[in-house]
């Protein structure tokens, strides 16, 4: 499991995620992600593309983080790419309805800054 | 190896044990001729229910019970059954309440996924209580044509 950022602007960041969410996996990878969405200058674009396991786990760290990135008035949109297993598990789980979820990266970095 | 030999591993209620399970459960499948979605779909049944059990059978706190969980892998043409039997608890995921569907971000609360991605994982869910030891079957169905 991997966590990398990159600060596209001033004002978004990207947060690419890949291999394994599950319980090692989210554990791995706990801190990183929250300090990374701790900006209260960055909203950011949380790329789960090259994700290839999301368990309930790694959806409660992503849910987690989104909530206190929205408490802090920012906002966490997701970019799935063509990862169609990680998009049914957001969509069977109502997590798409609360956490904007897309399939193009533009119009995912659109959707953080609007 | 006799593909229709049901494949067995005991592990222990612990979130370390995970990945060996996954493991397991991939290689097996895989000589078994599963096809790699159907199996995958296991792998992520097999994930939350090994973590239900970590987390709510008591097992984890209660090393008397040995084998602690014990995994089967039957697999016939078109179909894959994983069968989960545990000393812990009884507790019956197709019965339990999945949680409510929120509408927004600040009302969902991150927690109690795991029964309903079972669920909509699975294509057939059984589930026995029997001689103290729970029995969970999960199934997934593929074409053969």
């Amino acid at each position: 499991m991997t966590i990398e950022y990159t600060d596209v602007n001033d004002t978004l960041r990207r947060i690419a995620l890949s291999g394994r969410l599950d319980i090692a996996g989210t554990d791995a990878i706990a801190l990183q992600f929250s300090a990374m969405t701790s900006s209260a200058q960055r909203r950011a674009v949380v790329d789960l593309s090259a994700v290839d396991f999301l368990a309930s786990i790694g959806i409660r760290a992503i849910v987690a983080n989104a909530r206190a990135m929205q408490q802090r008035g920012s906002r966490m949109v997701l970019f799935v790419g063509d990862n169609a297993p990680v998009a049914k598990t957001l969509e069977m789980t109502g997590i798409d309805a609360v956490i904007p979820m897309f399939a193009d990266l533009v119009q995912a970095e659109e959707a953080a800054q609007a | 190896m006799n593909k229709r030999t049901p494949a067995t591993l005991a592990v222990q209620a612990e979130a370390g044990e995970l990945r060996r399970a996954a493991a397991w459960l991939q290689a097996e499948a895989g000589a078994r001729g599963v096809p790699a979605a159907d199996g995958a779909r296991l792998d992520m049944c097999l994930h939350e229910a090994l973590a239900n059990i970590i987390d709510h059978s008591g097992l984890a706190v209660d090393a008397t019970v040995q084998p602690a969980v014990q995994l089967l892998l039957n697999v016939q043409p078109g179909a894959a059954t994983l069968t989960l039997v545990d000393g812990g608890r009884p507790f019956d995921p197709t019965l339990a309440a999945a949680p409510a569907r929120q509408a927004t971000l600040a009302e969902t609360l991150p927690g109690g996924l795991g029964v309903g991605m079972i669920r909509s994982h699975a294509d057939l869910l059984g589930y026995e209580y029997l001689e103290g030891r729970n029995r969970l079957a999960i199934s997934v169905l593929w074409s053969t044509k």
